[in-house]
């Protein structure tokens, strides 16, 4: 099955090369969300991992022609919307506090018991590496094996950074008086 | 008291923190904001602009001049500039028109100054804003001198440096042309455009498409003028320029986002005035405004940066306050002093100090009230913490203050404004 995509994508990419709408079309439309998701996991912003998404998929479009490697286009794209999210961050830093704090305020007030408000915290705390996979994981619903080929990492690699993740949250969780029943 | 939760509970939890609906693919929407590249793409003739390293310059400047304010500043001069430039080009068989007695106009033009207006889509109030911008040209004795206005914002350019400042506050900030990045834009304009006057008439001739001419009447003067018309599809841009048969200058421009010359143009020159002089004032920030520059701006983000570690990451709070304190003592005149005072303050709200969080949050909204960076969202931690101590009165006054802090600077649905009219609501029993 994963066979059949990838040669499926192999072959769009080519086609989208060659000035193919649809072929361009199934792309964004096959990656967009886990762009955004990739964004967001360095940005903690919605608005502006969207943004970023789209930069991404715009630089790459016009560096498209000079891919070597057309069957790691997804790792490939992924990069380039990473190092866009990365760009972002440090031109609106201010922005991103903001919106930091805000997300962390507005948790605080829905939160059951504090205990959303303190995950929140503790994902948001995580180091981008790993909330990259949590956020792919979690929020977009990925499976193991389709992170593994969209960030290019091998499937232990990536069980191993979420549950490193799991910890490092749990350890937070700790600190704001939360424990996880053995 | 711990509190016990199981795997299952944390994993849906994490799940909870998900911000908003999953994200929806627009191909069709993207496209028009990114013609550029579907462009580039689908034809492979585009690839050569890619390459050549003007044309990357025309390319960037279409993609990024509608998402940046300050390239949005910019370029009104910048597209004005290059409205300027395409007026030389001798597009065929209107009498009225002459490379050569075009370009020998502009070649004497020493100032100019446009007025009009431009879409700004920047703050709570996005519309349609009026713009002023002038240029003075470089002479022996005196660099290239430019100064621009937008609402509050204020620009001005003398040779390789830029202030920009608000109207009302006294601080500016200086950008010097070798790490200016967001203004870029603005300098390679007015290096290319009309003072230098060859590359800028190359460049629109070989990129732009669609060039038409026709002749009117002013319908206020009753005099004969040139209206041209090109667009620029890798931008998605289109251009009208009303042109004087005389001077050969251009009396007035627009620019639309879109090919077919439709809608609110995103710059509408209105008024082109040359060769008046200025007074040399009008390129001078007021007398009492302190300069920041580039070195301060980076050292206080960087120990800023220290205090955030210890307040997000490490939540080591009462070191974290030690840290924000330095900031606000060492850069007062910055910005970032009123972001650390409110750190400060949300600092001791996690300590339960409540009384000195309100202590902190009362000195940032008496010093820097006009700073349109945090103070709505002061006032909106102040009137939390006064809620906290259940002094609800005072609470109301400070969430009203976020809002009119917030105004037309903030979006009204998000944080802080949507949560300060939330409380404000619930406070009284609405």
């Amino acid at each position: 099955m994963l066979r059949l995509r990838e040669d499926n994508e192999r072959a769009a990419v080519e086609a989208a090369c060659k000035g193919d709408s649809e072929a361009l079309a199934g792309l964004y439309e096959r990656y967009y969300a886990v762009m955004v998701w990739v964004a967001y996991s360095v940005l903690l912003d919605r608005g502006l991992a969207e943004d970023a998404a789209q930069q991404a998929f715009a630089k790459a479009y016009v560096k498209m022609r000079g891919l070597k490697r057309v069957d790691r286009f997804g790792p490939w794209l992924t990069t380039i919307c990473r190092n866009a999210a990365q760009d972002m961050a440090r031109a609106r830093r201010r922005d991103t506090a903001l919106q930091k704090i805000a997300v962390v305020e507005e948790a605080a007030q829905s939160g059951s018991d504090g205990f959303d408000r303190a995950v929140k915290e503790a994902v948001d705390g995580l180091s981008p590496m790993y909330r990259e996979v949590v956020v792919l994981h979690y929020y977009s619903g990925m499976s193991y094996s389709h992170i593994e080929s969209v960030l290019n990492i091998s499937g232990d690699r990536v069980k191993g950074r979420l549950a490193r993740a799991r910890k490092q949250i749990q350890t937070c969780l700790e600190k704001e008086g939360f424990r996880r029943e053995q | 008291m711990e509190r016990m939760y199981n795997e299952k509970d944390l994993e849906q939890a994490i799940r909870r923190t998900a911000p908003g609906d999953p994200p929806v693919p627009d191909f069709e929407g993207w496209q028009k904001r990114h013609a550029e590249a579907v462009s580039m793409l689908r034809n492979p003739s585009d690839k050569k602009m890619a390459d050549d390293p003007s044309g990357t310059w025309v390319i960037r400047f279409g993609k990024t001049l509608m998402e940046k304010r300050q390239v949005r500043f910019g370029a009104v001069a910048a597209v004005l500039l290059i409205a300027l430039a395409i007026v030389t080009l001798d597009r065929g068989t209107n009498i009225a028109w002459s490379m050569e007695q075009t370009v020998e106009a502009i070649e004497q033009v020493k100032t100019l100054y446009i007025e009009g207006t431009v879409v700004w889509p920047f703050g709570a109030e996005p519309g349609v804003v009026p713009f002023r911008y002038w240029v003075q040209a470089p002479t022996e004795n005196s660099p290239l001198k430019m100064r621009g206005e937008i609402k509050r914002h204020i620009m001005i350019a003398k040779g390789d440096t830029v202030y920009e400042c608000w109207s009302d506050t006294k601080t500016a900030q200086a950008q010097y042309g070798p790490a200016i990045t967001d203004l870029k834009y603005w300098y390679k304009a007015a290096e290319v455009g009309p003072w230098v006057i060859r590359q800028m008439p190359e460049m629109i001739q070989q990129y732009a498409t669609d060039w038409r001419q026709s002749t009117d009447r002013d319908p206020n003067t009753g005099k004969e003028r040139i209206l041209a018309t090109c667009t620029y599809p890798p931008s998605n841009m289109s251009f009208l320029l009303v042109v004087d048969p005389d001077t050969k200058l251009v009396e007035s421009a627009k620019l639309w986002g879109n090919l077919q010359h439709e809608g609110e143009p995103y710059i509408d020159a209105k008024r082109f005035v040359y060769n008046e002089k200025y007074p040399d004032e009008l390129f001078e920030l007021p007398a009492d405004t302190t300069i920041i520059n580039q070195k301060d701006t980076e050292e206080s983000r960087a120990l800023f940066d220290q205090g955030e570690n210890l307040f997000h990451k490490e939540k080591k709070y009462a070191e974290a306050i030690e840290i924000y304190w330095r900031v606000y003592i060492t850069y007062p005149k910055l910005n970032v002093a009123e972001e650390a005072l409110m750190m400060i303050g949300l600092c001791h709200g996690r300590l339960e100090q409540h009384d000195k969080a309100i202590e902190v949050y009362q000195k940032a909204t008496r010093e820097y009230p006009h700073l349109k960076g945090w103070i709505d969202a002061t006032w909106f931690y102040l009137g939390r913490e006064y809620m906290k101590i259940g002094q609800n009165a005072k609470a109301i006054d400070a969430f009203e203050n976020c809002l009119k802090a917030g105004e037309g600077v903030r979006d009204p649905e998000t944080f802080p404004l949507a949560n300060a009219r939330e409380f404000l609501a619930s406070l009284k029993g609405e």
